[in-house]
């Protein structure tokens, strides 16, 4: 199951009414969402949401039927087990690691932003970023694992050569473990209009 | 061609400015001999505060000819009892004041060779000039952030010995940290912060860096950027100037100490900017 599919699901399942809704599921051949509801004794846009949530997911099914009035659905349970497994490693990459692991980059011209260095001066130990402006304006604080503070300090200038991030981990001489975060990083930085992407 | 802004700061001069000022007032409330008495204490006062505190600061023994100039001039000056009749002045002089005279004439001459070779003088100006010898102009892309300019293989203590021999020559002010030496480049005119400011931030100056593991770094401050008269291409500057301090670490390290002179004073750069 996909993450977002396991949120949707866990979100309905977790409802007080779920139970009672999949009893009747079970127990009916098929049902309406005003069948439902006036059976439970609930408003029929709760349980319309939720059949339409389910069947979504695949684990109801719904004809459309018409019966001397406009169309409606029916749901019928589809699945008698549910399994709900996430595949946590495929599905907490970075959304734009693939692009990234090819992109060229270096910091954006006037980012507005300060570097802290660590103590030992060899790396930076936060980035603050400022958003906004006038009153509005406010200050974004990212404290950083010393891997990323390694990497942000061999970060090319604003007009220096575009890299990439393989060349800057080698040149910084960060192990390649750390990348991960390394582009949970650039990414916060990119949407930040810190890093420009070539 | 220059790329830095022309020198009119006139930091410098204030102290002169100040003291012909004492004396044009003490000469008009209480005469000549008054007038160049004050003065002559200024100049002791000086030679002490200004002297003897940079020699202590930078290990220059060229502040001490400075010192011992400036106290012959202030003992002179309070030796001499200025006389009504100004031809008097050679008949009446006592030995004192031509014993304090010829210290002075000594040191007169010691100091004009010592500012013909610049050994006091601050070389923050001809580093950041030769820094920016080959760099173009570009868009204005500077940032706050320190670049990684290279990397030396000097052991912890020829680091040291090379930042503390640059000092000693007024090229830079070595800062030591845990694991690395700050190098600091002083203009002459910024000398006065670096001298008596307490709490002399040299983070946020130009500096560059020596870590004990080999790794150079650099750091240019808006204030010297914007001392430029164009817009420079920041990288290539801030390489540049890393680039300039692993050549002078090698010649340091190979023994052609006076190459860094050389290559200092090949920017004709005037005595005081």
């Amino acid at each position: 199951m996909k993450f977002e599919e396991a949120a949707r699901f866990g979100t309905y399942i977790a409802k007080s009414y779920s139970k009672d809704i999949f009893r009747l599921l079970n127990n009916y051949r098929d049902i309406s969402a005003s069948e439902a509801a006036s059976r439970l004794g609930m408003h029929i846009q709760t349980v319309q949401d939720f059949l339409e949530a389910m069947a979504e997911l695949n684990i109801l099914s719904k004809k459309e039927v018409t019966e001397r009035k406009r169309p409606y659905f029916r749901y019928t349970l589809e699945k008698q087990k549910i399994a709900f497994e996430i595949d946590l490693l495929e599905e907490l990459e970075n959304s734009g690691e693939n692009s990234l692991e090819h992109s060229k980059i270096r910091e954006k011209k006037n980012a507005g932003v300060r570097f802290s260095l660590a103590r030992n001066g060899q790396y930076f130990s936060n980035v603050a970023i400022w958003a906004g402006k006038g009153r509005e304006r406010t200050e974004k604080k990212i404290n950083l694992t010393t891997a990323q503070g390694k990497f942000l300090y061999n970060l090319p200038f604003p007009d220096g050569e575009y890299l990439s991030l393989e060349e800057i981990r080698v040149k910084a001489t960060i192990e390649p473990d750390h990348m991960p975060e390394i582009k949970d990083l650039v990414e916060e930085l990119i949407q930040y209009k810190v890093i420009e992407v070539l | 061609m220059r790329k830095l802004k022309p020198d009119r700061g006139i930091q410098g001069l204030i102290f002169a400015i100040f003291s012909l000022l004492v004396f044009f007032l003490v000469l008009i409330l209480a005469g000549a001999t008054p007038a160049l008495h004050t003065l002559g204490v200024i100049m002791i006062i000086y030679a002490l505060a200004f002297g003897l505190w940079s020699f202590y600061k930078t290990n220059n023994y060229y502040y001490l000819i400075m010192v011992f100039y400036m106290f012959a001039v202030g003992m002179f000056l309070l030796l001499l009892n200025f006389p009504e009749d100004i031809g008097s002045l050679k008949t009446k002089s006592n030995p004192e004041l031509k014993i304090a005279l010829l210290f002075f004439y000594f040191f007169a001459f010691w100091m004009a060779y010592v500012g013909h070779k610049k050994k006091l003088k601050y070389r923050g100006r001809e580093i950041m000039e030769l820094a920016a010898w080959d760099v173009e102009d570009g868009p204005e892309s500077y940032t706050e952030r320190p670049r990684p300019a290279g990397v030396v293989e000097y052991s912890k203590y020829d680091i040291i010995d090379f930042g503390n021999h640059l000092k000693k020559n007024l090229v830079c002010m070595p800062f030591q940290e845990e694991n690395r030496i700050l190098l600091v480049p002083v203009k002459m005119g910024d000398e006065f912060e670096f001298l008596y400011k307490p709490d002399y931030d040299y983070l946020s100056k130009t500096w560059i860096a020596f870590d004990f593991d080999g790794q150079v770094s650099v750091h240019i401050s808006r204030k010297d950027y914007l001392n430029y008269k164009d817009d420079l291409a920041f990288d290539h500057l801030c390489e540049s100037l890393g680039q300039l301090f692993i050549t002078f670490a090698d010649f340091y390290m190979r023994g052609n100490k006076v190459r860094i002179i050389d290559r200092l004073n090949s920017v004709k750069v005037g005595l005081f900017s």
